[in-house]
């Protein structure tokens, strides 16, 4: 993908010039690879985290999270200069998801019981396990209001949540109401009713 | 803990070593994949706009356009006009292919969208947008789009507003067609539906003894007589003295369930044990049981046991007699498992008869002896009116007062107690000798009913096998001409539990009992051999739905279903419905509630005997004619 600059042809010695792109070809390609290392490994956990708020075939997610690196990967020399290249890694993930068309119409029409367990009525003991459980909920939440819900809590804004995911700027706040009070009637059918901190939940995670 | 302590807690956690050697690994495979790519010269074709999302200038409507058309959404934009302009409509490619037209050959109107929209939903799907709208809130929604053609399919759309410099300036639905999984839901629902409507085969069980049922019971000897060799045994009963007049059925039932529950204990979970008639059991034996020990040592130990055994019948003790039949069969006999189930109780009345505690037959006795044995035994018992009559009170459901009741038999056993006429019943039906006992019914209800003031209405059972013979109206006719019955006071019930032998003549028959007046009913619907289509040709005034959709009515969902379904069909064609076998008020009203006209049950009333002798012609016929308490129905 080395991209031919205009001022290039006008080197007179095509042997010398060609070598010498050659070798920056070379010399950004390690920076790129070096540079993308880095951007997966710090990056991925939180696209995967975001799709998985509705999509529960981990496969598939996975499949389809590779192939965004990949097309990320090749893309690199323009998506490195994005705002932030995650975003385009996760609409392009999802939309490979969204595009399995048959394949997901036929997991929809799997029986309630094939969907993971929710967690039972003790307290959730460690972080996993919390996660776990909120997971189990958000799955059973129409697919909009869970990946909405999950992206502000990633600490995404309505605006950069509405563009990633194309929806309306309107909607984004209605739809993160929504989860939030589908989320505290399921936590409350499975017996998470009592309130043992009073603080409210109102910094999003920020670690971005 | 809640949910907002969830989150806080799901918040703390750091990926494990595991999910970071993940992303590792995704960062390897995805840089050899890529380093591959340049080796082999082959392109990855990247299908995903190279724009950022975050900073891209463009008109929110057309972004949410074209992130719909990357996953092969359809979008309907909708944007309002500003002033005297009116609103612009416009749908993608994608969805005038969803809702069936070619791309751009439709010009699109709100008419003509809603046009394209199934009638039924119409108006929610208006009110979806609508509500969208005036809140300024997404909604989303499913409904069915008429493709030109007149197909339907499933479309889903989510509704969001589209805002222009903060104000609310049109509305955007992304779609999409989800007819498979519309259908799908659909079908699981009915699964879901289906497997809690199933039951089990309560027909096979008794609820008052737990053991099988005589039907049951022949047909499991059928089944192994046919692969296997065994035996039949069967174990009639008789109490040492006369139960006092004084007992009830209730008793009776409770000497039933008492002697059922210690031959289950007695026999034990492997062999199929049931029963065969009023006092008699029958057990099936067979060479597949390997630890099962011989037929007749079990029938020993069967009737030892009885024997032995100190029952009590309300606050008395009371004591058993009892003989055992054994009827061996080899593999693959010729005989039915009816045959084998009357010859086992031939021979426990062999054994009677000598005194001895077993008879065993080894082999199936002679087909005709059988049928020659049995023939008269019934005919004895017709000549020497070894029946009586009861009467069971019917209750008015709308009225709610008796003002019916059904005439039953009662068979005298070799002890002289009256005892229910199923299994002699079952036997008689299977000989051919049915219509000479119907005839005794008949005549005799009739008689006593004439004697009577017939003030209420009389049901008489008669088979659907006696149907068959010609003769029948006209012995009716005539029995009802002789004993002075007003025809507008009976019905006659038709059993089911035989197949209408003689379509062309039930039908006649049918036919002339409602022209003298009387009325038609088909018994036990639901579960014996009557079709749907008799209610479309027989003239039927009634039909009693089959107890067994009727005893746990107030638990059980299907039975619901069948019987409010079943009312209303009945209804629908004119015909009356009575439910059998109804135990508690709750059930009464139930079936109030579902217009059922009357119901019959021990509850209601249990049968008693009509007291009424045949050979005293004159006075104190009002006495005699004395039908059981009547009792009001409650609900």
């Amino acid at each position: 993908m080395s991209a031919v600059d205009g001022s290039a042809a006008l080197i007179p010695q095509p042997d010398e010039g060609e070598e010498a792109r050659r070798a920056e070809a070379g010399r950004l390609k390690k920076k790129y690879d070096e540079e993308f290392v880095v951007f997966t490994e710090q990056s991925y956990h939180l696209a995967e985290r975001i799709l998985r708020a509705w999509c529960w075939n981990r496969e598939a997610l996975e499949d389809a999270l590779h192939e965004a690196y990949l097309h990320g990967r090749v893309q690199w020399s323009k998506i490195r200069d994005y705002r932030d290249p995650i975003a385009w890694i996760i609409t392009t993930a999802r939309n490979k998801l969204l595009n399995e068309h048959d394949r997901r119409q036929r997991e929809a029409a799997m029986p309630p019981e094939v969907l993971p367990p929710v967690g039972t009525q003790s307290d959730l003991a460690d972080a996993w396990e919390a996660q776990e459980t909120l997971r189990g909920w958000l799955q059973q939440l129409p697919a909009r209001h869970a990946e909405v819900f999950q992206m502000s809590r990633e600490g995404f804004s309505n605006q950069e949540i509405a563009r990633i995911l194309g929806l309306a700027d309107s909607s984004v706040r209605s739809y993160k109401v929504a989860a939030r009070q589908q989320l505290r009637q399921l936590a409350e059918e499975a017996g998470y009713t009592d309130s043992k901190s009073r603080r409210r939940l109102g910094s999003t995670r920020g670690h971005r | 803990m809640d949910i907002d302590d969830i989150l806080v807690l799901a918040e703390a956690r750091e990926p494990s070593s595991l999910e970071l050697a993940r992303a590792r690994r995704v960062g390897r495979m995805v840089r050899s994949e890529y380093d591959r790519s340049l080796a082999d010269g082959y392109e990855i074709l990247v299908d995903t706009d190279l724009v950022d999302p975050l900073t891209a200038t463009i008109d929110e409507a057309a972004r949410i356009e074209r992130a719909a058309q990357l996953v092969k959404r359809g979008t309907i934009t909708w944007t309002m006009g500003s002033g005297k302009t009116a609103g612009a409509l416009k749908w993608s490619d994608q969805m005038a292919m969803i809702f069936g037209h070619a791309p751009g050959t439709l010009h699109l109107t709100v008419d003509s969208l809603v046009k394209l929209v199934h009638p039924g939903d119409a108006a929610t799907v208006r009110e979806a947008v609508e509500s969208a709208w005036s809140r300024r809130r997404p909604g989303e929604i499913t409904f069915r789009a008429i493709h030109p053609g007149g197909s339907v399919r499933y479309v889903h759309c989510h509704i969001e507003v589209l805002t222009t410099a903060g104000e609310p300036s049109g509305i955007v639905a992304t779609g999409e067609d989800v007819t498979t999984l519309e259908l799908a839901r659909q079908e699981r629902r009915r699964l879901a539906t289906r497997s809690e409507m199933l039951c089990v085969d309560l027909a096979a069980r008794d609820p008052m003894t737990g053991l099988t049922n005589r039907g049951y019971l022949t047909d499991e000897v059928d089944r192994a007589r046919r692969t296997l060799e065994g035996a039949v045994v069967v174990v009639a009963t008789e109490t040492v003295t006369h139960l006092a007049v004084a007992t009830t059925d209730r008793d009776h039932e409770e000497l039933t369930s008492d002697v059922a529950a210690l031959l289950r204990l007695v026999v034990g979970p492997d062999l199929t044990c049931g029963s065969v008639g009023p006092g008699i059991w029958g057990v099936l034996v067979t060479s597949e049981d390997e630890h099962a020990e011989a037929a007749d040592a079990l029938a020993l130990r069967m009737v030892g046991a009885i024997r032995r055994h100190l029952f009590t019948v309300g606050q008395k003790a009371l004591r058993l007699y009892a003989w055992a039949g054994v009827a061996r069969f080899a593999k693959g006999v010729p005989d039915t498992g009816f045959d084998l189930l009357v010859d086992g109780e031939h021979a426990a009345r062999e054994a009677r008869r000598k005194g001895a505690v077993v008879h065993v037959f080894d082999q199936p006795t002679d087909g005709g002896d059988r049928v020659s044995r049995c023939r008269s035994r019934i005919r004895h018992a017709v000549a020497t009116d070894g029946f009586a009559l009861y009467a069971q009170p019917i209750v008015d459901l709308a009225l709610n007062q008796v003002t019916r009741h059904e005439i039953l038999l009662r068979v005298r056993d070799t002890t002289g107690d009256l005892i229910a006429p199923w299994a002699f019943l079952d036997m008689t039906e299977r000989f051919g000798e049915i219509v000479a006992v119907d005839r005794w019914v008949i005549d005799h209800a009739l008689e006593l009913i004439g004697q009577g003031v017939q003030t209420s209405h009389y049901q008489i059972n008669i088979s659907g096998k006696s149907l068959a013979d010609p003769s029948m109206l006209t012995y009716v006719t005539e029995a009802i001409r002789r004993h002075e019955v007003k025809p507008e006071c009976l019905t006659f019930e038709i059993t089911e539990t035989a197949l209408i032998e003689n379509r062309n003549e039930a039908l006649a028959f049918a036919t002339g009992i409602r022209e003298i007046g009387c009325q038609l009913a088909l018994d036990d619907f639901g579960t014996g051999y009557a079709a749907l289509a008799y209610l479309k040709y027989l003239p039927v005034d009634l039909v009693k739905i089959d107890g067994l959709f009727i005893v746990d009515i107030c638990q059980s969902p299907p039975d619901r279903a069948v019987v409010s379904k079943l009312v209303e069909l009945c209804h629908a064609l004119g015909i009356r419905v009575a439910a059998e076998c109804v135990q508690d008020d709750e059930t009464v009203k139930l079936l109030r509630e579902y217009g059922v006209d009357f119901a019959q049950g021990y509850k209601l009333g249990r049968p008693a005997p009509i007291t009424a002798s045949l050979k005293q012609q004159e006075n104190t016929i009002e006495m005699e004619l004395r039908f059981p308490e009547l009792r009001t129905a409650m609900g």
